[in-house]
């Protein structure tokens, strides 16, 4: 009995690996396949799963909402693109995407060589006072931009780089103060905290936090 | 202890390691096999070619998503493993039933031999390194397997356990006697097949001068800006895309251009044949479909080639040929209008870059250079065939991956200096970039700052319309966080379009924004 299953299941791995050889040339030119993503995050938004991504907020389960939503915007999808685009197709960044849409930051950050982005997820937006979310989207190349720059670091940071009481200038020229205690890593006095770490893009580390940062010019 | 558990029973992991082993040996062998003749190639990395050019695009895309710029090697290790894993599937099966183990290494052998062939050019005798794989596979299997047979059953309690002990570890020692083996036969294959390598060739290579020289390139071509990206764009700094699992190696010595398909006369030709029809040499900026706004997949430099229209004009194209296609030495295609060779702009099959030969990355010893067509439907590299058809008959590579048949290069301006993320200090300074629109050059670079006036940029003096045109404007910084915008003009008037288009399917366009912070002095 299991000499025969296994026999069927070696005849049906060969013959995979016979067909992967063999087969045709496939020209079904599919039209959703898309390489890149345009930059509103809406159009993403439709196709991702039905699941309120403002009510992802756990480090396992921001992975697994990010790994079986869209393939570019996977953990690893998002290796080959710059992090403005890559950031378009991840389904727990669709908030801190259109506020940097909304702040004309895309190109920014898409031509910048080498950044560290802490990027608020949505659980992390939702939890914003909505206020200062409304001030800041209705103040766009202001407020928006002074609080979205704060999360930005024009140099390429892994985990691993980040030691406790280190002082990290942003892209809008502010101190970021960050905080290591064992495997946790906090930043702006305990204002937000690293929940995934390390996300590759082609020109950025991205680590996902858990609460939009006010710099302190903002008060 | 019954009896129907026979002796071969107590050996279940000998005969798993048995058949890893043998399939190890036998691609250890293949390798060692592969330095005989440059055309046979390794039937791991066949495999891996024929899987990324025949797999639905909707699995390349994963691959490459999942894997970023490693996906290739992920692939030839993925390869590996599931090899590693059915090898010890077969050792095991061919405990009770030898055949087994004859049936899968043949099946490997047949597996590889199909897509040794599927290679582009690849002779008969390429399918040698599936066979021995195969072969050596099988019969390495079958000899460990008698090996075992051979070993006395450990039960029941035999009161001399060293005897079985013995033919243990020597089975042992045998089977790491063959992983060695394997490994140093496939170490040796690989270092023997450096002498395949092209870099003696073009090391050796003179490439003869050209009977047209391009202008000389001064300084009025730069702009005057500490810090600013190069006029020319060095071979060393020239950006690189393509679909190439691992470099070409093509000698010059053995290497031939076909040109074929509708036209009068077919042609073949050696390197001395193709630069007997003259030299000339064009400055020519590349692009990449997938550059975004603001990228960096663009590079200007001087090519040395053979113009397109000479050859088209010694084999006569039929009327009917609307698409010149380039078939590259592992299969990628690229195809443009045949219109465009004729339509004044530089079209070339190049084989010089920057004053030396073609680097083996971009292409050695002849590529295509179309200006004013992006890379991928216009620039083939290791160029072995020309292929006149029509775009009814043939899509080259890209096209039936989503990416449109016609592609000329949109318009696109980007800010160099200040460089993203770097200190601005405030006070009078430059902001500089380039601008593109090959085949109709820039007449007009205008930049913004902020909800200021769209001010006109000082340009450089164009070389031709086939290249860049740098630019640079004078800013009174002021401390705060200004964005810079830039667009251009080309030369029939054109403004560059302010939507955006993403790379997919022709290319990206959009008027760059640049945020940047300026600090007091």
């Amino acid at each position: 009995m299991f000499r025969s299953k296994m026999l069927r299941i070696l005849a049906l791995v060969l013959a995979l690996g016979l067909v992967a050889a063999a087969c045709g040339d496939d020209s079904e030119s599919s039209d959703s396949a898309s390489e890149e993503t345009s930059a509103p995050a809406d159009d993403t938004m439709a196709d991702d799963t039905p699941v309120d991504s403002t009510t992802i907020c756990e480090p396992d389960a921001l992975v697994e909402a990010v790994e079986s939503g869209p393939e570019d915007g996977t953990l690893a999808g998002m290796t080959d693109d710059p992090v403005g685009t890559a950031a378009s197709s991840n389904p727990v960044l669709t908030t801190l995407v259109t506020a940097v849409t909304e702040a004309d930051l895309v190109d920014t950050l898409n031509s910048a060589e080498e950044l560290t982005v802490f990027a608020p997820t949505d659980c992390a937006f939702a939890e914003l006072d909505p206020a200062t979310l409304e001030a800041a989207l209705a103040d766009p190349t202001g407020l928006l931009t002074t609080v979205l720059g704060f999360h930005v670091i024009p140099q390429r940071l892994a985990a691993a780089d980040l030691t406790d009481g280190m002082e990290l200038e942003t892209f809008t020229g502010e101190t970021l103060v960050v905080a290591v205690d064992g495997d946790t890593v906090s930043l702006n006095d305990g204002g937000a905290t690293v929940q995934v770490a390390d996300i590759e893009t082609a020109n950025a580390t991205v680590h996902l936090i858990d609460s939009v940062m006010i710099p302190p010019s903002v008060g | 202890m019954s009896d129907t558990e026979s002796p071969k029973g107590e050996h279940r992991a000998l005969f798993a390691a048995s058949g890893l082993v043998a399939a190890g040996v036998g691609l250890g062998l293949a390798e060692l096999s592969t330095s005989v003749n440059r055309a046979w190639r390794s039937p791991v990395e066949v495999v891996a070619e024929v899987v990324i050019d025949q797999a639905p695009s909707s699995i390349t895309k994963f691959g490459i998503e999942v894997f970023g710029k490693n996906d290739k090697l992920a692939l030839v290790i993925g390869i590996l493993v599931t090899l590693t894993i059915v090898g010890v599937v077969v050792g095991l099966l061919s405990r009770r039933r030898p055949i087994v183990g004859d049936v899968a290494f043949g099946l490997f052998a047949v597996a590889g031999a199909g897509a040794a062939l599927q290679v582009a050019n690849a002779p008969v005798s390429a399918i040698v390194p599936s066979l021995v794989a195969g072969g050596v596979g099988a019969l390495v299997l079958r000899f460990l397997r008698g090996r075992i047979v051979a070993i006395p059953a450990t039960k029941p309690v035999s009161d001399d356990g060293s005897a079985d002990g013995t033919s243990r570890r020597t089975f042992l020692a045998l089977t790491g006697g063959l992983v060695a083996l394997g490994a140093v036969a496939a170490a040796g294959g690989r270092a023997l097949r450096d002498r395949f390598s092209a870099v003696d060739s073009r090391n050796n290579l003179v490439l003869p001068a050209a009977d047209r020289p391009g202008p000389t390139v001064t300084e009025a071509y730069a702009t005057d800006v500490e810090g600013m990206t190069p006029f020319t764009t060095s071979n060393a700094d020239f950006y690189r895309i393509d679909t190439a699992l691992t470099v070409p190696q093509v000698p010059v010595e053995s290497w031939e251009l076909e040109i074929k398909g509708m036209v009068d006369e077919p042609l073949t030709l050696t390197f001395d044949e193709l630069t007997e029809f003259g030299l000339v040499e064009a400055d020519v900026t590349m692009t990449c479909v997938s550059n975004r706004v603001g990228g960096d997949l663009v590079g200007n430099a001087r090519w040395l080639g053979v113009p397109l229209q000479r050859l088209l004009d010694e084999v006569g194209v039929d009327p009917d040929a609307d698409q010149l296609v380039g078939r590259s030495i592992d299969g990628y295609t690229c195809g443009f209008p045949v219109s465009a060779v004729g339509d004044g702009r530089t079209c070339l099959v190049a084989v010089g870059m920057n004053g030396e030969p073609l680097p083996l990355e971009h292409g050695f010893p002849a590529r295509l250079v179309t200006a004013g067509l992006y890379g991928y439907i216009s620039a083939t590299k290791w160029l072995t065939e020309i292929e006149l058809t029509t775009f009814e008959d043939f899509d080259s590579y890209w096209v039936p991956r989503g990416y449109a048949d016609r592609a000329p290069i949109r318009t696109q301006c980007r800010i160099d200096i200040p460089r993203t993320g770097e200190q601005v200090t405030a006070g009078p300074q430059y902001i500089a970039g380039v601008a593109w629109a090959q085949t109709k050059g820039i007449t007009k670079v205008e930049v913004k700052v902020d909800d200021g006036p769209w001010q006109e940029a000082e340009l450089a003096d164009e070389l031709t319309d086939e290249t860049w045109r740098q630019w640079r404007i004078e800013w009174d910084a002021q401390v705060g966080s200004p964005r810079l915008l830039c667009r251009a003009t080309d030369g029939d008037g054109v403004l560059m379009p302010e939507e955006r288009t993403e790379p997919l399917p022709d290319g990206a366009s959009g008027w760059q924004s640049k945020l940047v912070i300026v600090q007091a002095a």
